[in-house]
Parts: structure tokens; C-alpha cells; sequence
């Protein structure tokens, strides 16, 4: 695999739970880098993960993780990605460090390297003397910790989070947000983080592919996601408001919202203000107020889901 | 003052080295299974005591009389009559017979309480913590998770039949090397019970794995085991076989099928039904293991899939 190649790579990938297609066609190529994966819940981005990790066959499609074909048990391309699941899930009566360890060891690493790195990993998660404690004692945030120096023992090159923050409160959050954060960015191992909270995504990736219904909406650059839905501005109109509201629509000027004579009007891509001024012209109304608003991921991924419902 | 390094440092070691996924299995699930042996200390020692207790006798037996019999002129009268008396004789001369008993009969009730303790938790444990997904999520195939459980309880067993059956042979061997014919004698035996003690191993411990896949707490694990053993073993076969008076219904016993199978194996006719044919038990265990295989990979999956 070249520095510059994807990641990963899928070509019509359908993926079905019975008769639910949970993936429908779906196809990517997505660079290295840190990419959030972003959807409301059910939209497929567990399932996308699942596939991806060869953990659900594939109903139809191809494709490649990391150079190595989609599909089956893949020993070579597991012991170079790490997985850490949604939902609940440790090795059955060990300590965190028994636990992180006997992870290492499944991943084909030598005992006395498995031990080293079990204890790096879990200072570097934050756990510290709780790390000798059974995992079935801790709290939420101890295990999400605990999932994630499992999935990094043996220094995966991609790492799979799924919903890293789940359960956590906004100290734990911003502290595995924290850490996500160091690994994709500082420590140069490519990151796919699926969540349903814009900001995890935002405050840790450089990318987003959007997931709705099982198929992938839009797959970008955050900062150009964001910026391709240009910007807004609030808009205080005194006089005939339907009338203004028609002359923005002639001159191709969205309305995002509107309480009482207070409007959102999206400005062109360039952010330019002029049309908004003429069109106040060509409605006969005075503009009392203009005030710039920035559109933020949360309005462009709104926008984006509200177009593929 | 201890410093530790906080920060992600990368791994240098080798990435292509063959993942013994079965041994790290087999491994943990060993050092799990004594550490649940162990959570309560008295117990246990009387456990292993009484397991291990005929073992231990036959031993030191063994080796006493041979003790005796080698050193004649530092013994009275009574000791050499001790050595030579006929119930010692017989304790002491591994045979068909001898080993059967031993196997089967003194330690089955072990094997029971090995399954139960040890055997339950193996599958039943990780379903209920979620851990096949971080299994399976890793470089070890569904084949190599199954190999390394069965070999954990496997081995577990194996500890209570054909390890101090096979260690007893090889210890009379010790004792009676310069007997003519009696090394060629007790190596063939030796290989007649590890292919026995191999049926006598896998078919529990298949059993109790299976049951282990199907429930999501040992508990569960172990009651629906109980459950089919009682009910095959004791109700259903002897019910069947007073109504129909047939022979035939002691098929259903999975117990019945294995004794059957150990003594063709040993070369015994001691608890044979002789109307029962020996490849119908044959057929039974084979049928009864090819049951069980398909259920563990039908349960041991990284993801359930909920219709």
C-alpha cells in the first residue's frame, strides 16, 4: 500500500441482516487520516465497521481494508487494525491488565511484549491503579477505557471506534475525545470513529463520510463540508415579509428559518451579501438588522440528511 | 520517584509471526479454570484430593510392592507376603479391566463436577460479556476459538482419566521393565487407553461445550447439561427400554455409547451389552459429536444476528 492510497476501498458492498439491508451499494475510497463516520442511529455505520472488520459477510460487492481483500477471518489484516465495539463487551473475569494483555497475546504478540504494552496502553487510557482490578467492577468510563488500550495493545495501523463516548459524562467525553485525538493526529495511526454526536466528529476528525438508510450520503473534508454550504445571515425585515421572501427565492436565496420577522437566509457560496440588499430593493421592505451566521457541521449535515430522507 | 511514559509509543515487533490462537485460548482458559477451582481453598483440596486420592494409592501400591519385592532380605516374612498376595497382585498389574475401572467407573463422577465447574462458564461467560466480538475481532478464526476451549475443559478431564491411568501404566512399566513381555505388554496398553481415554475426553467435553454455546450464563450452561444427561441417561432410555423391552433404546445413553466404545477400545468385555452392537454406539458418538460441532459454529459467532 502506497502512503497515498485509501485506506480503505469498497465497491457496491451491500451487506443484509436477513431480510434487512442494513448496507445498500455501497461505494468508497476513503484516504489515511482521521475520519469520523456519522449518521443517526441505525443508519449502518456499525454495520459498516462490522463489514469492514470481515465480522458480517458481504451480500454483494467487493473491497479492501489496508490493501488486504474484504471478506473472511483475515488474520493479516486483523493483527494491523484495532476494534473497539459499542456495546459492553470484556473478557470475562480478568483485571484490566489481564484483560488488555490476554488482548495482545490474541494479536500474535510475544508474552513479554504483551505485558509491557499492556501497561503502556493503559497508563496512556488513564487507568492507573484500577488497571489490577476486575473489569466487571468498573464504571462505564473505565471499561470504554479499558476497550480502547485493548484495541491499541498491539499498535493497530487503523483503529475502529464505535461510539467511543457512549455512556460517558462530559469530563470522561472530553477526555477520550482527548485521546482519540493525540492518537490520529500526534501518533500518526489512521482513525475511523463512528458516532452519532457531531462534535466527537468534529473535534477529532479531519474528514466525515455521512451514513443514512444504509448508504453513504457525503464523504468529505469536514472544513469543506461545512464551507460548500456557504454561510448565512440573520435577517430583521420591516414590511411586506412574504414579499421579501419571494424576492430572496427569485434571486436563489434559501430561507432556513423564520420566527416572527427574524429570518435565516443562506447567502451564496462566496458569502456575498449584495442579492439579499436587492432583493429587499425589489420587495419594497426595509432590512432592520444584518448580522452574519456562521453555518456550522451540525447545519451542513442537517442539510445533507434532510436532502437524502 | 517513578516516571512513567504516558504517551502512545508505537509496537516494533514482529507483525508477521504466526497467531497460536488456540494455545492463547488454551492458556487462559486454564489458568481461568484453576483460579475458579481456587476461589474457595478447602473445598477445592478436598476435591482434589478425592480425585486424585485412588490415584495416588495405586501409586504408592505399585511402587511398595516392587520396594519389597526388590529388597526380600530387609523384610520380614509378613511384608513378602504382603507384596505377593493375590488382591495386591491385582491392584497393582495394570490390565483391560484395571484401567476401565479406573477411567470410568472411579472417576466419572469427577468428570461431572469438571464439567459442571470448569466446562459451563467456557462459552456461556464470553456470550454473556460480549467477548466474541473482541474474539473475533482479532486474528484468531472461530475454528481456533472452539479448538482452544474444548482444549481447555479437554484438558481438564484428561487430568482426571487418561493422564494418571496412562502415568500408572507407565510407573507398572517402570517397576516390571526387566519381565519378559510384560514392557511389549503394558506399551500396548499404554496405547489402548490414550486411544480410549481420547473418546472418554472429547465426547464430555464436547457436550458440555455445546451446552456452554447455548445458554449466556454458566449457571444456565451447566443445568441444561445436567438436564440432558439426566434425561438421556437416566429417564428416556430406562423408561423406553421397560415399555418396548428392547435393548436397543440403551443407544440413547450417551454414557452407554462411550463405555461401550472405551471397552472395545481396551479390548474388555466387562459392561458390555452384547446386544447391542459396538459400531451402532460407534455411529452414535459420531453422530452425537457431528451435532455438537454444528451447533458451536452455528452459536460461536462475532455478531448475533436478531431477525
Amino acid at each position: 500500500m502506497t502512503a497515498d492510497a485509501p485506506i480503505f476501498e469498497l465497491h457496491g458492498l451491500t451487506v443484509r441482516y436477513g431480510t434487512r439491508t442494513a448496507l445498500d451499494d455501497v461505494s468508497v475510497a476513503v484516504p489515511g487520516g482521521a475520519i469520523g463516520l456519522l449518521g443517526p442511529n441505525g443508519a449502518g455505520k456499525s454495520t459498516l465497521i462490522k463489514a469492514l472488520l470481515g465480522l458480517l459477510p458481504a451480500a454483494a460487492g467487493s473491497g479492501q481494508v489496508l490493501g488486504h481483500p474484504l471478506g473472511g477471518e483475515a488474520p493479516q489484516l486483523r493483527r494491523r487494525v484495532g476494534y473497539m465495539p459499542e456495546r459492553d463487551a470484556f473478557f470475562p473475569g480478568l483485571t484490566g491488565f489481564q484483560a488488555t494483555w490476554y488482548a495482545g497475546r490474541l494479536c500474535g504478540m510475544p508474552d513479554a511484549d504483551a505485558r509491557r504494552r499492556a501497561h503502556e496502553v493503559l497508563l496512556f487510557a488513564g487507568l492507573e491503579e484500577a488497571r489490577y482490578r476486575d473489569v466487571a467492577t468498573y464504571s462505564t468510563g473505565m471499561k470504554q477505557r479499558v476497550k480502547l488500550a485493548q484495541a491499541l495493545v498491539h499498535d493497530p495501523d487503523l483503529l475502529f471506534l464505535d461510539e467511543p463516548t457512549n455512556g460517558l459524562d462530559p469530563k470522561g467525553r472530553l477526555e477520550m475525545l482527548d485521546l482519540v485525538r493525540t492518537i490520529a493526529h500526534d501518533k500518526g495511526l489512521h482513525v475511523v470513529l463512528s458516532s452519532h454526536l457531531l462534535r466527537d466528529v468534529e473535534d477529532t476528525c479531519d474528514r466525515v463520510i455521512v451514513v443514512q438508510g444504509g448508504k453513504i450520503v457525503r464523504h468529505e473534508e469536514i472544513k469543506t463540508l461545512a464551507h460548500s454550504h456557504g454561510d448565512a445571515a440573520s435577517v430583521r425585515v420591516a414590511g411586506d415579509i412574504e414579499a421579501f421572501r419571494a424576492a430572496c427565492a427569485a434571486r436563489g436565496l434559501a430561507v432556513l428559518e423564520q420566527k416572527d420577522r427574524e429570518m435565516q437566509v443562506k447567502l451564496p457560496g462566496d458569502g456575498e451579501t449584495r442579492p439579499l440588499f436587492e432583493a429587499a430593493v425589489a420587495a419594497g421592505v426595509v432590512l432592520r438588522s444584518v448580522r452574519p451566521v456562521r453555518v456550522t457541521l451540525e447545519d451542513a449535515l442537517m442539510d445533507v440528511l434532510g436532502r437524502a430522507v | 520517584m517513578v516516571i512513567h511514559d504516558r504517551s502512545y509509543s508505537r509496537w516494533k515487533g514482529d507483525r508477521a509471526a504466526p497467531v497460536k490462537g488456540a494455545t492463547v485460548v488454551l492458556e487462559a482458559g486454564i489458568k481461568r479454570g484453576v483460579a475458579t477451582l481456587f476461589r474457595r481453598k478447602l473445598p477445592a483440596i478436598v476435591l482434589i484430593l478425592a480425585a486424585f486420592g485412588p490415584f495416588i494409592f495405586f501409586l504408592g501400591v505399585i511402587y511398595i510392592r516392587a520396594y519389597i519385592l526388590g529388597n526380600v532380605e530387609k523384610f520380614g516374612e509378613g511384608f513378602i507376603e504382603f507384596a505377593n498376595d493375590s488382591e495386591v497382585v491385582r491392584m497393582t498389574t495394570a490390565n483391560p479391566e484395571w484401567i476401565y475401572s479406573y477411567m470410568i467407573l472411579t472417576q466419572w463422577a469427577f468428570v461431572m463436577v469438571a464439567c459442571v465447574l470448569l466446562g459451563a462458564p467456557l462459552i456461556a461467560e464470553d456470550r454473556r460479556a460480549n467477548a466474541l466480538e473482541l474474539y473475533l475481532s482479532r486474528p484468531i478464526s472461530v475454528r481456533q476459538y472452539l479448538l482452544g476451549k474444548l482444549a481447555t475443559i479437554g484438558t481438564f478431564v484428561a487430568m482426571l482419566t487418561v493422564i494418571p491411568a496412562s502415568i500408572l501404566i507407565l510407573a507398572q512399566l517402570s517397576v516390571s521393565w526387566s519381565d519378559p513381555g510384560e514392557p511389549l505388554r503394558l506399551a500396548g496398553l499404554l496405547a489402548r487407553t490414550l486411544v480410549a481415554g481420547a473418546v472418554w475426553v472429547a465426547i464430555p467435553s464436547l457436550t458440555i461445550t455445546t451446552a456452554s454455546s447455548l445458554a449466556d450464563r454458566a449457571r444456565n450452561a451447566a443445568i441444561l447439561w445436567l438436564s440432558v444427561v439426566v434425561m438421556l441417561e437416566f429417564v428416556v432410555s430406562n423408561i423406553l427400554r421397560e415399555v418396548f423391552n428392547a435393548d436397543a433404546f440403551w443407544l440413547l445413553q450417551i454414557g452407554f455409547n462411550v463405555r461401550q466404545v472405551v471397552n472395545l477400545v481396551l479390548g474388555n468385555t466387562a459392561d458390555l451389552v452384547t446386544t447391542v452392537p459396538v459400531w451402532a454406539s460407534v455411529l452414535v458418538l459420531a453422530g452425537w459429536a457431528v451435532l455438537c460441532l454444528r451447533v458451536l459454529a452455528a452459536r460461536v459467532r462475532p455478531v448475533q444476528v436478531v431477525a
